[in-house]
């Protein structure tokens, strides 16, 4: 069979006859009649549907859509949990610090004397109290201590962890010997012992020149020093190098209900100061003269205004402020 | 032949009564579908008229018109109607007696005409791009340098194409092979 002369005869058979090529010739022309320049008929190539730039665009807004979606559900979910870290990180706080206070509690409650004078409310381990709260039970416990000053002596012998002076939080108050300073305030406030320590001085009685007058009569300062002499030994004599021509004298005692107080005295060329709780660093920043304290090698910073001496560590910590009065 | 102005109107209706034939069957080789081929026929003459070209010779003209068929046929193939259209409707076509050569009602005997049916059904089963090719090398004369110019596509894919489409051919049209049992290509 030859293939190309069979095809050619089927492919002649498929040629259209004779009506059919007057009617597609009667439509060209009716085409061309009806526009000749071919604007509309003959559709020009369109340009093909510019799917990069669709994509790119449609992909950077989805993009955006996502970034925003995300912010806007992430951004108060991470903030709800750093509420809830913050509340369980103070929660956890207080916790600890109503562990320390049942424990400091409990240590009390062991004594006996405590047991019999202290309020219902302080033998209740489980209430978790503040730090307030504790000093206030403290205070408590040092008004009614005149009877019972045997027991909390030997309570503070026993739990040294339990320290009236400090915070009320656990601090143990391993002060050194001859330590200088400590805040005023808390030995103020909380131990009641005013009679020893004098919280604010007088400044109506005090002269421009820093002397008491003569009206004023026996001065608060004369009381204090007679405490101190009487009741507050010494506990040694420090060397300053620097400035001190005197030196500090720092002591721990027991006050009368029991409690231990510590009181300070400096004496800075010549001039004794006390301490005075209503001063505070802010008043007078450090900048000053540097003193060393050779019993502990310690150093502090010193700073005097007027007859104000405020008092910080080496590292510019506040200590405290001290007043002088000068005695005529 | 001289140069020809055909933008005349009387030179454009005889290139048309003279190369329409050629340009629907090669639509209709590529398309399978009367219908379309005339589509693409008018689409093809259109173009012609408004190109408005200077021919330098008739094999100019024809290549032109055979390129713009073939290249018009694509079209239609790939466009979206016919692209989702079943592949069956192809067959139906050829089924549909409006479709049958004209030779039906001749004196030719059965056998030829069987054979003949069985040609043109076996090249219409052959794949789109075999198809053109096998018409312009077996009906229209054109050799492969021609039919690579009209079609754009390189001498040695048209070898290659024209090879492959023999071999699909062979199993199909062995049945009406002759003494010797094969197709002569």
């Amino acid at each position: 069979m030859n293939f190309k002369d069979e095809y050619k005869k089927s492919a002649e058979s498929i040629s259209p006859d004779k009506e059919a090529i007057d009617r597609m010739k009667a439509e060209v022309m009716a085409k061309i009649k009806s526009d000749p320049e071919g604007s509309s008929d003959i559709p020009e190539q369109k340009k093909p549907i510019p799917l990069r730039k669709i994509a790119f665009i449609g992909g950077a807004a989805a993009a955006c859509a996502c970034i925003t979606l995300a912010a806007v559900v992430l951004i108060p979910r991470l903030n709800s949990s750093d509420n809830m870290i913050s509340g369980s990180v103070s929660s956890a706080a207080s916790m600890e610090m109503a562990s320390d206070e049942n424990n400091s509690s409990m240590q009390i409650t062991d004594l006996p004397s405590y047991d019999a004078g202290a309020p219902e409310s302080a033998k209740d381990n489980s209430r978790p109290t503040s730090q307030e709260s504790s000093a206030d039970e403290v205070d408590e416990v040092a008004e009614d201590a005149s009877e019972y000053d045997e027991a909390v002596d030997q309570s503070i012998d026993e739990t040294p962890a339990y320290d009236p002076i400090s915070d009320g939080n656990g601090f143990t108050g391993d002060l050194p010997e001859n330590a200088i300073a400590t805040d005023s305030s808390d030995s103020d406030d909380k131990l009641g012992n005013s009679d020893q320590i004098h919280d604010v001085l007088p400044t109506d009685d005090i002269s421009d020149n820093g002397t008491l007058p003569d009206e004023v009569g026996d001065c608060w300062y004369d009381d204090a020093e007679a405490d101190i002499e009487e009741d507050v030994p010494e506990y040694e004599e420090c060397e300053d190098e620097v400035v001190t021509d005197d030196c500090e004298s720092d002591d721990s005692e027991e006050s009368g209900n029991g409690l231990s107080v510590i009181v300070y005295q400096l004496t800075f060329d010549g001039i004794d100061y006390f301490p005075d709780s209503s001063i505070s660093a802010i008043d007078c920043p450090p900048d000053c003269i540097s003193v060393v304290n050779t019993a502990d090698d310690r150093d502090y910073l010193i700073h005097l205004d007027g007859n104000v001496l405020y008092l910080f560590s080496g590292n510019g910590a506040f200590i405290g402020a001290f007043t002088s009065i000068i005695a005529e | 032949m001289d140069t020809l102005s055909l933008c005349a109107a009387e030179s454009f209706d005889k290139v048309m009564e003279f190369y329409m034939p050629m340009v629907y069957r090669i639509a209709f080789t590529r398309l399978a579908n009367r219908s379309d081929a005339e589509d693409v026929t008018q689409d093809v003459f259109l173009r012609y008229f408004r190109a408005g070209m200077i021919y330098t010779s008739e094999e100019h003209r024809k290549a032109w018109l055979i390129r713009c068929a073939v290249n018009c046929a694509n079209s239609a193939a790939g466009s979206a109607w016919n692209r989702h259209r079943a592949g069956g409707d192809l067959l139906e076509n050829m089924d549909d007696p409006n479709n049958q050569p004209a030779y039906s009602d001749c004196e030719e005997n059965y056998e030829k005409i069987e054979r003949r049916n069985a040609v043109l059904n076996a090249v219409m089963r052959l794949p789109d791009k075999y198809r053109t090719v096998i018409h312009l090398f077996y009906f229209e004369d054109m050799s492969v340098a021609q039919i690579s110019a009209a079609t754009g596509i390189g001498e040695s894919t048209v070898k290659s194409q024209l090879s492959r489409a023999r071999k699909m051919l062979k199993p199909l049209l062995i049945k009406y092979a002759g003494i010797e049992g094969e197709v002569d290509f």
